[in-house]
């Protein structure tokens, strides 16, 4: 730079000579050749002035030069041509160096005043405070730019004005403007220390500045102005705060430290010490600064070593130290100390002391603490341990105790870092039973509890266990502590003990019981679920009270189980009481609730403790099995029809039902009622007037008439209101039925004998009691019964009737059958004396024939009525002619009418009207009407027999104008063994066999007979009607019963009958047919005979003594001779299975005894076809 | 008490109020305790309902709901019954039961109370000295 000005100094002043030439030059036209250096004279001192001497000598060498060849003459020429221009050119330069020398001079001091004032301005530039100056009249006239940058006044701006326009300062606390500072003098101190003042900048910023003021004086010591000196201190005061904070913390720290702090001299002197090591120690501060270290250690080798090492320059770490308390006691502490060295010199130990005695005792009590702890780990039985469920879904074994390794098979102190699945094995599903328990923890953040069975190779074990978190693992998954107790006992005790309230529990739902148990002290009544249902309760719904419990017994039973209860309370005893329970649905039930007081210490009642038994069906099944235990017992009686119904009515009320109402058909075929039950007199009487006012309309669909007509029983387990409307006839029937209160209905059939002859109604209403089909099967047994009762007793009824019937039938038998022996005993007598009269003779034979003939037809009767009885007749059918059948009729009893000297009168139909009839039983039955119309006729009477062809049937009348029938008679006119009464005097005897006969015939021949008599005296009418064949009469030859017997042609005939008079007179009667007889009397003596007289034809008695006829029949067919002779049977047994029976053993044919000679005859006839 | 109660308390079954009263007051002056019904079926529920069977049960025929004879059935047919010995009374003998005693009415006092005593014993105090018991009922 220097340089460069130099360089271009050099050429200003060529520059400057070179104009000042050219000027010149230019003014040549002007001047000549006068004053040719003038111009470059000045051009000289202007490059002296501007450069300096060596540009100055530069431009006088240069004008010198110059103005020679330009200006002077010859121009353009350097040399010198006269003296002249020799002493110009030297005056010139003479000029030239004065000049330059002057200026020169001049230039110098020009540039050191310039330069003084630079560096005056540099150096109040570079000083770092504000500095002003001001003159005398205390304007500015220098101001550095700190002092600028501090006022926020320019230079320019500053200059000359007013101190303090620029320079503002107010006082620091109370903002008053402050006036500057007299020179010299200082700003007093205030109570609250320095006071420094504000400045205020141009734009209002505000600085704290420390100021100081001075004269300026001239060398002669005048004073000029003033210098103010100013710097800001802000940043300082910041500084100082600062520091001073610092070092205020920094001994607060040191002083209140909970840490012990002492700093101790090279000699040991304790040079300060803080609160908290004077506290550890129980000294002043007095007390321990100033005296050695030592003296507060109780182990002085300690403090030697720890003074040895520090000397040495090694920091301790905690050295543990044991530290005298002033009250005598040892304080352990640790000590902590390094040493501040400062040029290698030893300036003081800075120590730490810390207390551990508490620590250490802290440490001993952790350490007894754990031991214990571990021992209870160890010893524990239950199993303890942390683990941590894994991500993989494992379980992660952190810590067990023995218990718990040894439970799952391992070692203690083996299982820590296993895993459950990975390493132990544990059963996955266990696992994750356990996992989900964990989880469950996890999520609540509580302890769960749950119980786990584990498998074993030693069987299954149940754990009780108890699974908490207890934070987060390194791992960052929850680690949880367990704790489990091997419950396997406990449980199987437990499953016993709740198998055994399941047996229980079964076992009171099986027989419907619950238990109960009454505090009487509290009053609390707790019972098992068992008896809520069993008092028709809602399960959970009873209030546990023994109020509560009263409410549930029926009221009319309430003061009786509270009288039971109460004794058992008094007595401590037992009870035993039954009480109905009234359900919602106005069922009752029957509750037997046994149970027993338990005394307490002071011996008075203090619990009531019993079952609960529903006893509803036990007491019904008891009731119904006693009414129908009485029912039959009282059905035995042989009694009429209304005490046997209505002393069914009275059983079964109340045991069977609330209401009995029986009802029996009459003949007339109105409806009866026969018994109405009820156990309140009063509603039976509201019955039976309720009967009388609306009685039954049988054809209602419902009740007795149904009952009547279907034979079938009806069923009603809830009877309904809209029932009873349909049910009754008006609103006030209705009204009167709503207020019997029924509840359930079973109607059943009263059925005698297969017809439904009455309807047993069953109602329940007070008793509350719905029948079911148990009940309909009772029901329906008992009217069974009662139906098998109304029969017995009729059978009864009928049972005696007949006995007396009989005793008078044997009384008149007895009579009947003397009457022909007198006349025959006589006629005998009579023989035997009137040998040799003819006449006698005949009469006397005569008059045995004919009593004879009568005791045949008295002893046939009466085995017809053997017959009839067993039901034994049989009729042996064939097409007939009616005439025919008549005819032999009219034969039969010609001797009756002949001897009485009625006028029989027979009136037939012209056309042969033929029947499909028994001949000899229709003869039998019309002969029989006859008889019985000649009997109860006067002599002299008329009898009339007509037949008429009416359509299908013809109708044979026999009529009389006898004594006619009474009407209460007539009904029993058929019925065996009756007769008009002896008493009347009238009548022929006889059995009164004869009109049964008819009947039973009539019957037999799918016909009937009727009798009509218009009373006493006034004749009857007979009536037989009998279907007849209207087809032709067919090719079958007609039965004629009148062929006489043919002539036997001289058989051998062997006669075998255990009966001896019997045997010996049909072989009589045979011998004198001209047959050759022979007799046996027993089976044997047949088998004999048989063989020895080879008869053609036996007649055997199948009942013999010794071999029955069978079998004297199979040994004579398994002869070879046997088997061509003709076998007959002759037996009392006569029915088709006889007859069977006969022809299967050998039999040709069968007679039944007695044997009527003319079948005899006739069947001789046919066995042996030859004869004829 | 009871005991003795037991050997001489006598059924009356009988619908016929006056008939009933007089035996009352015979049997009671007599020293037998007496209890009497009118039908049969409350005959019958007595003899089950009391604890202590009389010692005689004297049995009309016939009766308003369940008559003499179905009630002798049932009390023979009743094990706890069927040992209760029983005195048939009626006017027509021939419809007692098979094999009953019986007492033909009108009755005649001595005859029923010489059966009575076969088979009751009675009362060890003598009869009250006030009214009699069946006095004091109603």
């Amino acid at each position: 730079m220097a340089l460069h000005k130099s360089v271009a100094a050099y050429g200003v002043a060529l520059a400057a000579v070179a104009t000042a030439i050219g000027v010149r030059l230019t003014l040549t036209p002007i001047l000549g050749e006068s004053v040719p250096f003038s111009l470059t004279l000045v051009a000289i001192a202007f490059a002296a002035w501007y450069g300096g001497t060596g540009p100055g000598l530069l431009a006088l060498i240069a004008g010198e030069v110059g103005v020679r060849y330009f200006l002077l003459p010859p121009t353009h020429h350097f040399g010198v041509e006269t003296e002249a221009q020799t002493i110009a050119l030297i005056t010139f330069a003479l000029l030239g160096f004065a000049a330059i020398a002057l200026i020169d001079s001049q230039r110098r001091a020009r540039h050191r005043s310039e330069a003084e004032g630079n560096l005056l301005r540099i150096t109040l530039g570079s000083i770092g405070d504000g500095i002003i100056t001001t003159d005398t009249e205390n304007r500015i006239t220098r101001i550095n730019t700190t002092a600028q940058a501090l006022t926020g006044w320019s230079e320019g701006g500053a200059l000359g004005r007013p101190l303090h326009d620029v320079f503002r300062i107010v006082h620091e606390e109370s903002r008053e403007p402050v006036e500057c500072l007299a020179p010299g003098a200082m700003r007093t101190q205030g109570p609250k220390g320095a006071h420094h003042p504000i400045l205020v900048a141009r734009d209002g910023s505000e600085r704290l500045i420390e100021e100081s003021c001075a004269a300026i004086r001239n060398d002669a010591g005048d004073e000029v102005g003033t210098a103010l000196m100013f710097r800001d201190i802000t940043d300082r005061r910041r500084q100082q705060a600062a520091l001073l904070r610092s070092e205020l913390e920094l001994r607060d720290l040191f002083d209140n430290a909970s840490i012990g702090l002492h700093w101790v001299g090279p000699d040991g002197t304790v040079l300060r010490v803080n609160q908290a090591e004077l506290e550890l120690l129980g000294y002043t501060h007095e007390e321990y600064v100033g005296r050695n270290i030592a003296d507060f250690h109780a182990d002085q080798e300690t403090i030697n070593d720890i003074l040895q090492a520090l000397s040495a320059g090694v920091a301790l770490h905690e050295c543990p130290a044991r530290l005298r308390h002033k009250d005598g006691s040892v304080r352990e502490v640790l000590i902590s100390s390094n040493v501040l060295f400062e040029n290698g010199e030893f300036i003081h130990t800075r120590c730490f002391t810390v207390d551990v005695t508490a620590r250490n005792a802290a440490a001993a009590a952790m350490r007894e603490s754990e031991t214990t702890l571990r021992a209870f780990y160890d010893n524990s039985p239950a199993c303890m341990g942390i683990v941590e469920p894994t991500a993989d879904g494992d379980l992660l074994h952190i810590y067990d105790n023995p218990a718990s390794s040894r439970f799952f098979g391992a070692e203690p102190g083996t299982l820590e870092g296993k895993r459950s699945l990975a390493d132990i094995g544990v059963d996955p599903a266990e696992l994750e039973g356990r996992l989900r328990r964990y989880a469950e923890s996890e999520r609540t953040g509580q302890p769960v509890q749950f119980d786990q069975e584990y498998r074993r190779p030693d069987g299954m074990r149940w754990l009780a266990a108890t699974v908490c978190p207890i934070g987060v693992g390194p791992t960052g998954r929850t680690r949880f502590c367990f704790v489990a107790e091997d419950v396997t006992e406990r449980k199987a005790v437990e499953a016993e003990l709740s198998a055994s309230e399941e047996r229980l529990r079964l076992a009171l739902d099986a027989v419907g019981m619950g238990v109960w148990d009454w505090d009487v002290e509290t009053g609390g009544l707790s019972w098992t679920e068992q008896l809520e249902p069993l008092h028709g309760l809602a399960p959970g719904t009873f209030a546990g009270t023994f109020e509560a419990f009263q409410e549930l017994v029926h009221e009319a039973d309430r003061d009786r189980v509270r009288a039971a209860i109460g004794e058992a309370l008094e007595t401590s005893g037992g009870f035993n009481v039954e009480f109905r329970n009234l359900r919602a649905n106005g069922d009752i039930a029957w509750i037997a609730g046994t149970g027993r007081a338990i005394p307490g210490p002071d011996g008075r009642s203090k619990r009531l403790i019993g079952v609960g038994l529903d006893v509803t069906e036990r007491n019904r099944a008891q009731q119904t099995s006693q009414f129908l235990a009485d029912a039959s017992a009282a059905l035995a009686v042989p009694t009429d029809l209304d005490s046997i119904l209505q002393n069914l009515a009275a059983l079964g009320v109340p045991y069977f039902a609330d209401w009995i109402a029986i009802d029996f058909l009459e003949p007339d075929g109105t409806l009866r009622r026969i018994a109405v039950a009820h156990v309140d007199p009063a509603k039976r009487e509201v019955v039976h007037d309720l009967h009388r006012r609306f009685p039954p309309d049988l054809s209602w669909p419902q009740g007795a008439g149904n009952i009547l007509r279907t034979g079938k029983a009806e069923f009603i387990p809830t009877i309904s209101d809209d029932l009873l409307e349909r049910s009754t006839r008006d609103p006030e029937h209705l009204q009167l039925v709503r207020a019997l209160g029924l509840r359930s209905y079973i109607g059943v059939p009263l059925s005698v004998r297969g017809k439904t002859l009455g309807a047993i109604i069953f109602l329940t209403a007070e008793s509350g009691h719905r029948y079911d089909e148990r009940d309909l099967a009772v029901a329906s047994d008992l009217a069974r019964r009662a139906g098998i009762a109304i029969e017995n007793s009729q059978l009864y009824g009928a049972l005696q009737n007949a006995d007396r019937r009989k005793d008078e039938f044997l009384a008149t038998l007895a009579h009947e059958l003397r009457n022909p022996l007198a006349p025959i005993s006589n006629s005998l007598a009579l023989l035997q004396h009137v040998e040799d009269d003819p006449e006698l003779l005949r009469q006397a034979r005569g008059a045995i024939e004919r009593q004879l003939s009568q005791l045949v037809r008295l002893v046939d009767d009466l085995l017809d009525v053997s017959r009839i009885t067993r039901d034994r007749l049989e009729l042996k059918r064939s097409r007939v002619e009616l005439a025919s059948v008549v005819h032999h009729a009219v034969e039969g009893v010609r001797h009756l009418y002949d001897r009485a000297g009625h006028e029989l009168t027979i009136t037939l139909p012209a056309e042969p009207l033929v029947l499909y009839a028994d001949p000899i039983r229709l003869a039998q039955m019309l002969g029989n009407l006859l008889i019985n119309s000649s009997k109860y006729t006067a002599p002299g009477g008329k009898v009339s027999l007509t037949a008429v062809h009416d359509e299908a049937e013809v109708v044979i009348r026999v009529r009389d104008n006898g004594m006619g029938i009474a009407a209460a008679m007539l009904p029993r006119v058929f019925d065996l063994f009756t007769q008009a009464s002896r008493a009347e005097g009238r009548g022929e005897g006889g059995l009164g066999i004869g009109l049964s006969l008819v009947k039973r015939l009539a019957q037999l021949h799918e016909g009937t007979v009727t009798v009509e008599s218009d009373g006493l005296e006034r004749g009857s009418e007979f009536t037989v009607r009998l279907p007849i064949l209207t087809a032709a009469p067919a090719a079958e030859p007609e039965h004629d019963a009148t062929v006489p017997p043919e002539r036997g042609t001289g058989r051998r005939v062997l006669v075998v009958d255990d009966n001896r008079d019997s045997a010996d007179s049909l072989a009589m009667l045979l011998d004198l047919e001209g047959h050759e007889t022979q007799i046996a009397y027993d089976g044997h003596d047949a088998l004999a005979r048989a063989e020895a007289f080879r008869p053609d034809l036996i007649l055997l008695d199948i009942g013999l003594p010794d071999l029955d006829g069978y079998e004297v029949c199979r040994a004579i067919r398994a002869q070879s001779w046997g088997k061509q002779m003709v076998v007959i049977a002759q037996t009392g047994w006569g029915q088709a299975e006889d007859r069977r029976r006969s022809r299967e053993e050998g039999f040709d044919s069968h007679l039944v005894k007695p044997i009527d000679h003319g079948a005899l005859m006739r069947l001789m006839a046919a066995s042996f076809p030859a004869a004829h | 008490m009871r005991s003795s109660e037991a050997e001489c308390t006598v059924l009356v079954v009988d619908d016929e109020f006056e008939l009933v009263q007089t035996l009352r007051e015979v049997f009671t002056d007599e020293g037998y305790h007496v209890r009497t019904v009118s039908n049969g079926r409350d005959a019958l529920r007595y003899l089950r309902e009391t604890a202590v069977k009389p010692c005689l049960v004297v049995l009309d025929l016939i009766l308003p709901m369940l008559d003499g004879n179905a009630v002798y059935a049932i009390m023979k047919a009743d094990p706890e019954l069927a040992s209760v010995p029983i005195l048939v009374s009626t006017s027509d003998p021939s419809r007692a039961p098979a094999g009953a005693e019986v007492m033909r009415k009108p009755i005649v006092l001595d005859a029923l109370l010489a059966h009575v005593e076969r088979y009751c014993v009675r009362r060890k105090e003598p009869p009250p000295s006030g009214p009699s018991e069946a006095a004091r009922r109603p």
